[in-house]
């Protein structure tokens, strides 16, 4: 079995096509502190001196960064509430150290389940009447006022949504049925407003441009004595658009066995919505699409339309798109792992990523320059040979190149019959080994009169960075971060020596027409791995011949290594290397497959 | 009334599906339970048969049922159980409290009322004395 199909949800329904919206603002969630604070005290004008009134800044007593993450439910830690930690086992103790839980305010509602009273307690004293007995002990009278739960959001920069989605305790049922909502811009009050949930999870509905900070506070809760358990607040709402609300569709995927290049996956859609909430479409906003309840492939809001009143075109793609727009500084390797090396790609992208066991620890050596990420990710996937793919994952997969035939598409699959396309015959690989030597020649890579920072980009690597006239506040192979006062910085480095060598593959049995197809600036080719690569360069080549035609896709999966049945020239294998989908009751779709 | 009366272990399937009071642990029930364990040392050190045990007598309502506070209830199910006798058919003492079932939680009730029930009838233990050997005069202190 082919492993991505493992990987697959066994969760399986009838509801055709379903595209998932993220309609949340975009890295709020990363970027948010959700915390208790206690409110500083400055003087202002009617505030007249008193005692205990004194000036005091503003102080954060508790922070809740569970409330960054996206728990689906409460975890069943167990306080002594009455009505609460049921005993049919979905309740536990509450463990020395705990999961994360989210919030649980430290007030608890009334008997009405009201916050805003006083706590009173008559406590026992002597007094005339009261007589000695076992267990009878003094205790003191206290009345404590136990204020509304107030939770404060502060953001790393400014975010809008088209409202906040509230997730309260989904296990014991508890909600806060009353809270207000403050939204504020450095400062400034942006928009208030009273919502009254009626459910465990709800959606706030204010869309609200621009904010920095949130306040919610918590008024009452639907059972009496409940604190209030919030396990996951996002800004925004998910959006499921079914098969009666997308116009059209259009979806591509595709990857390349030998990865020399990999692909940016698109989807493209018309929505007609039926919900009253509008859209706050925002660059990177995720797209979850799915066929009966399989995922086929997440992906990211390029841009978006609205074309009248209903009607909303949502262009997008997938995670190798949003790699392709962020950097990686590259720099030279010298035994790294893959592993590490990849780490260091996907470091501080919100998607995950799955790396073959296989490709985790073989050791890379060459260079790679400073590029995109998804350029770097070619560089390494052609290296070592593996299929970089976002198809049927919540992320991005890595993978050697299948060898096993594990699905089929007969002759009814492919009812309007196959194509056979022969690509240029290639008639041998010329492949590039690359070495990198540290020199002594040094070079000046910045010369200028610098006040402030600068980023130095190399066009080639550099070692031994010297500077004069400012400081290096961060460098590697490619570039530098430097820092002047106002007066010339000069930047020198050291060369170094790029040395390559070729080698040949032809196929023996052709002497004329030669097409010999040069891989020159794969620099992570070496030595070491040129021999393989070669191989599989070559292999790839000689097999010239595409499958391409409609078919019902099935179960099978862009990677999978498939038989097909051309009715005219008997059966092919090959891989699937392209996808282009069409949604009825069933997926119908244009594959290529590479033999 | 005794603190054995209060005590309840009698709670079922239907407690349950219907959610009555009693399919729940609160703080009204790890209050009656850990008074109800005192109560049974106490009536065990009164008949002369020694045992100290930790109690919380105050479980308030936001109080966590931490996996520390279960053990030591569990620790003094076990020093009263050791302490003295228990009938046949009493539950065994769970190796964990997690009050995950209505079983165990019916079972460590039980527990505190069988033991007190037998202790409430029974006869007080010979009183040990308490002496001190090897005790001289040094200087002007006691070793």
């Amino acid at each position: 079995m082919f492993f991505k199909q493992e990987l697959r949800s066994e969760a399986e329904t009838d509801e055709g096509v379903k595209i998932v919206y993220d309609d949340v603002a975009p890295y709020a969630k990363e970027n948010s502190h959700p915390q208790i604070i206690e409110p500083g005290l400055w003087p202002r004008v009617g505030l007249r001196p008193g005692t205990g009134l004194y000036p005091r800044s503003t102080k954060t007593l508790q922070e809740f960064p569970d409330l960054k993450l996206n728990l689906s439910t409460y975890p069943g830690y167990s306080l002594a509430l009455p009505g609460f930690a049921l005993l049919n086992g979905s309740f536990v103790n509450f463990p020395s150290e705990p999961g994360p839980f989210g919030f649980i305010s430290n007030q608890i509602s009334d008997e009405n389940g009201l916050f805003g009273y006083y706590d009173v307690n008559e406590g026992l004293r002597p007094r005339s009447g009261l007589h000695p007995r076992r267990y009878l002990y003094p205790s003191t009278s206290y009345s404590n006022f136990v204020s509304n739960p107030i939770l404060t959001i502060k953001f790393d920069g400014v975010f809008s949504s088209v409202g906040l989605y509230l997730t309260f305790n989904t296990l014991s049922g508890d909600y806060s049925n009353e809270l207000n909502i403050k939204w504020f811009s450095n400062g400034s009050l942006l928009s208030d407003m009273d919502f009254y949930p009626d459910s465990v999870s709800y959606f706030c509905n204010n869309y609200v441009q621009y904010y920095d900070r949130i306040v919610i506070t918590f008024k009452s809760t639907s059972k009496p004595h409940r604190p209030i358990f919030l396990v996951r607040i996002d800004y925004g709402i998910y959006r499921d658009f079914m098969n009666n609300e997308l116009l059209e569709t259009n979806c591509i995927q595709e990857i390349n066995a030998i990865s020399k290049n990999i692909s940016i996956n698109t989807l493209d859609f018309t929505v007609r919505t039926k919900s009253d909430i509008p859209f706050d479409l925002q660059k990177k906003q995720r797209l979850q699409l799915y066929f009966d309840g399989h995922l086929l492939g997440n992906f990211y809001i390029k841009n978006g339309a609205k074309k009248n009143i209903m009607d909303y075109h949502i262009s997008s793609h997938d995670a190798i798109g949003i790699l392709d727009g962020n950097e990686f500084p590259g720099g030279i390797y010298n035994g790294g792992t893959v592993s590490a090396v990849v780490a260091k790609i996907f470091e501080g992208e919100d998607f995950p990523y799955l790396l073959s066991e296989e490709l985790r620890n073989i050791q890379l050596y060459g260079y790679i320059p400073y590029t995109t990420k998804r350029n770097a990710l070619v560089q390494i996937a052609f290296a070592i040979g593996a299929v970089v793919d976002t198809s049927n994952y919540d992320g991005i997969i890595i993978y050697p190149q299948e060898t096993e035939v594990s699905g089929e598409f007969t002759k009814d699959d492919a009812f309007d019959g196959v194509t056979l396309e022969h690509s240029d015959i290639v008639t041998g690989i010329r492949l590039t080994s690359h070495s990198y030597h540290k020199t002594n020649e040094s070079q000046e890579l910045y010369n200028d009169v610098l006040d402030g920072t600068a980023e130095v980009i190399f066009t080639e690597a550099y070692h031994g960075l010297t500077i004069s006239g400012g400081t290096i506040q961060s460098y590697g192979d490619n570039f530098a971060y430097i820092r002047g006062t106002g007066g010339t910085v000069i930047l020198t480095g050291f060369k170094y020596n790029h040395m390559t060598t070729s080698r040949l593959k032809e196929n023996p049995l052709i002497n004329y027409n030669k097409n010999i197809k040069d891989v020159a600036d794969a620099t992570l080719i070496h030595s070491g791995n040129a021999g393989e690569a070669i191989e599989r360069i070559y292999n790839y080549y000689q097999r010239a011949e595409n499958v391409i035609g409609e078919v019902l896709l099935g179960d099978k999966m862009l990677g999978q290594i498939v038989e097909i049945d051309t009715v005219y020239d008997g059966k092919k294998i090959g891989t699937i290397e392209s996808i282009d989908y069409s949604f009825a009751n069933k997926i119908r779709a244009e594959v290529v497959i590479h033999e | 009334m005794s603190k054995l009366d209060e005590l309840i272990f009698d709670r079922t399937i239907e407690d349950i599906e219907q959610l009555t009071s009693k399919a729940f642990i609160s703080n009204d029930d790890l209050n009656r339970i850990e008074n109800a364990i005192k109560y049974v040392a106490y009536m065990l050190n009164d008949k002369g048969y020694r045992c100290v045990v930790d109690n919380k007598l105050n479980w308030k309502m936001m109080d966590k049922r931490s996996e520390l506070e279960m053990e030591r209830i569990r620790t003094n199910l076990e020093v009263i159980r050791t302490t003295f006798f228990a009938p046949n058919d009493t539950p065994n003492i769970p190796a964990a409290i997690t009050y995950t079932s209505i079983y165990q939680a019916n079972a460590i009730e039980q527990i505190i009322h069988d033991i007190g029930r037998l202790i409430e009838s029974a006869y007080p233990a010979h009183q040990r004395l308490g002496f001190r050997l090897g005790t001289k005069a040094f200087g002007g202190r006691e070793i």
